[in-house]
This record gives C-alpha cells, structure tokens and sequence, in this order.
C-alpha cells in the first residue's frame, strides 16, 4: 500500500501556487512538498493536517491509500 | 534545485574555506621561515604543507566553479570575474610548481644541497595564491550583498543551509581523511605516536573541521529558531535520521575492519616502539571524519532523491 495525493492539483487550483509558496504556507522546505507530491516521502499526521487546512478540505480529499 | 538558488550556498562554502586555506597559508609560511627547523622534525611538519595544497586544489576548483556560475546570473561582476578566474587558473598552476618545490626541497635537503631557490620560488607562489584567497573572499562577500542577488524566502534558505552543510562535510572529511591516513602512514614508519600529540600535530583536524562546524552551528540555530516558532521540517529530519543511522551502521564494521587489520597486520613492537598502539592514538579523527562523509553524503542523496 502507498500513500496517494492530490497535492499538486490543489496547488493549481489555488491559482498555480508554486511549491516554495506552499512550502512558505506551511513551514516546510521546497523539497518536502515536492517529495510528498512525488510520493517519495509520507508526511506526518500534523502536516497532512495543516496541508489540509490550508487548502480548505479534509485530509482524506488530499490523501489516499493507493492498493498494490 | 537550479543554480540560481544553489549559488548562495556555493558562495558561503567558497567564503569559509577560503578565510581557513588564508589561516592554513599564513601557517605554513610560519614552517617556511624556519624550514631548518621543519625538515629536521618528523616529515609529518612537512606533510602539512602539502595536506594545505590539497585542500587549496578542492578550494580553487570550488572557487572557479562557483565564479563561473556566478558570471551567468550576476553580470555586474563580469570584469572582477573574470579577473578572478585567471587568478585562479595562475594559483592553480602554482598549486602544481608549488608542490614540486617542495618535493625538491625535501630531496635536496637529505642530500646535502642548497634549497634557497626552491624555497624563493615557493614563496612568490604562495603570495599568488595568498591574491587569489584574498580576491576570492572579497568577490564572494560583494556579491552576497548584491542586490543583484535576490533575497531568498524562509524554505529556499532552510534548504540551501540543509545543502551547504553536507557538501562542507563531504569536503571536510574527505581532506580529513586524507590527513588521518598519512598520519598512519608515518606513524607506521616509527614515529611515536606521543610525539602527534604532544606537538600541533591536532592543528590539521581543526583547520579541516572550522568550516562544517560554523555551518553545522548555523543550520542548528536555524532549526531551533524554526522548532521555537512551531516550525517542523519533517522531511529534513527524516533525512538527517536516516542518514544518522546509515552512518552508524555503515561506520562500525569499517571501523572495526580497520582496527582489526590494524593489530592483526603489523608487529607489536617495531624499533622499540609499540606499532599497535597507533590505532588508539587516531582513532577518534579516522572515525570522526568517516562518519562525517558517510552522514553528509547520505543526508543529501537522500534529500535529493528520497
């Protein structure tokens, strides 16, 4: 099982912010975003949390489980 | 991560091992003017000259990558780029005639011949490469306060001092153990291992530490200041976890294949003097610069990649 995301969608549609922005938003560095986009890092529950949070939504609206 | 935001890391390397290639010259000019003196101590005094030239190589070839680059983004300094680019290519050359001279010096001085010219030659260089230091260090700062250098937000900081810090580590360590093996090298060639410690034989390992441990304390401050304001980068702590355990777990058995060769292959005594016992003089310098490399470059494979 891995962790899906929606992450990059909702960059776009909050007007195409970049990664260093969000990162800015959320207090994390560009890579980490962009690790989680890629699915290369899972996030903790706290920064799922303020991701979400921050894009007005839930967390399982950002995040999914992607089955094998 | 592109140039443009690697730049400003590239320069605070390129500041820090310069400002210590500058305390590194002054203190080989100190062996210089009692060169007597230094040749007739253990040739561990004259190692030190020449673990600063390979200290100078990587710095030099640091330097001109970073001005080249810089030459790209910021055009007000084309002249004084280029300037310092041919500065550096002459210290560079230097760097070679440099160590041929002292070579000869060492050679002629066992063989009873006049070293003079040879120290003269290697004098004039080290003011090249004195120039080339001192040119660098204020090219450096004049464009870091550039306005032409942009301000960096808060994340793109956070990685560059993330970068900066591992890079300087796998600099520092590889130098360091390139030190540390030609002290077991001389060691092995009969020289007391009292006698490292008892002289500023330790000088070397700090010179090569000073850089990775300002950045190191600048990135700690960084981090608390960003933990103080709630601010947690996970994924930079998961890379520095990970790579603290690749670190320990890589460092160990290598370590302990070494100790292990170290009293299993050579004799107990050797003229009179316990051979054995100079894996527990250098150990800590050995292991610390092993872990240093294997940390830094994990930490930023994985911050690169994972």
């Amino acid at each position: 099982m891995k962790l899906g995301n929606n992450l990059r969608r909702c960059r776009f549609e909050k007007g195409e912010m970049s990664q260093e922005d969000l990162a800015n938003a959320v207090g994390v560095t560009r890579q980490s975003i962009h690790s989680i986009e890629k699915g290369k890092f899972v996030p903790s529950a706290l920064l799922a949390l303020k991701l979400a949070r921050y894009f007005g939504k839930t967390v399982e609206e950002i995040f999914y489980i992607v089955d094998d | 991560m592109c140039m443009k935001t690697l730049i400003k890391p590239l320069l605070w390397i390129c500041i820090f091992l310069s400002a210590i290639n500058l305390i590194w010259l002054v203190f080989s000019s100190v062996l210089y003017s009692d060169i007597q003196g230094t040749l007739t101590r253990p040739p561990i005094y004259l190692n030190m000259i020449y673990c600063g030239l390979l200290f100078l190589i990587l710095n030099t070839l640091l330097i001109l990558f970073t001005t080249i680059h810089s030459l790209k983004i910021l055009k007000r300094f084309f002249i004084a780029g280029i300037l310092l680019i041919i500065l550096g290519v002459l210290s560079f050359s230097g760097i070679i005639i440099h160590y041929a001279c002292i070579l000869d010096v060492e050679h002629d001085f066992a063989d009873g011949y006049g070293i003079a010219p040879e120290i003269k030659t290697a004098s004039a260089i080290q003011i090249i490469h004195l120039l080339f230091l001192l040119f660098a260090l204020i090219y450096f700062v004049l464009i870091l306060k550039s306005p032409e250098n942009p301000a960096l937000s808060k994340t793109v900081f956070r990685e560059q001092i993330f970068v900066t810090m591992n890079i300087t580590g796998i600099v520092c360590s590889i130098a360091g153990l390139y030190v540390v093996l030609h002290y077991f090298s001389y060691l092995n060639m009969g020289i007391k291992g009292s006698h490292l410690l008892k002289n500023y034989d330790i000088t070397p390992f700090i010179f090569i530490l000073l850089p990775y441990l300002f950045i190191t304390a600048g990135w700690v401050i960084r981090y608390i200041k960003d933990r103080l304001a709630g601010v947690i980068d996970e994924k930079q702590t998961s890379d520095i976890n990970r790579s603290g355990m690749i670190a320990m777990l890589v460092s160990l058995p290598l370590l302990l294949i070494i100790m292990f060769k170290t009293f299993l292959g050579t004799p107990v005594v050797s003229h009179g003097i316990y051979i054995t016992g100079t894996i527990t003089i250098l150990w800590v310098p050995l292991y610390l610069f092993l872990v240093i490399l294997i940390f830094s470059s994990s930490a930023l494979y994985s911050f690169r990649n994972k």
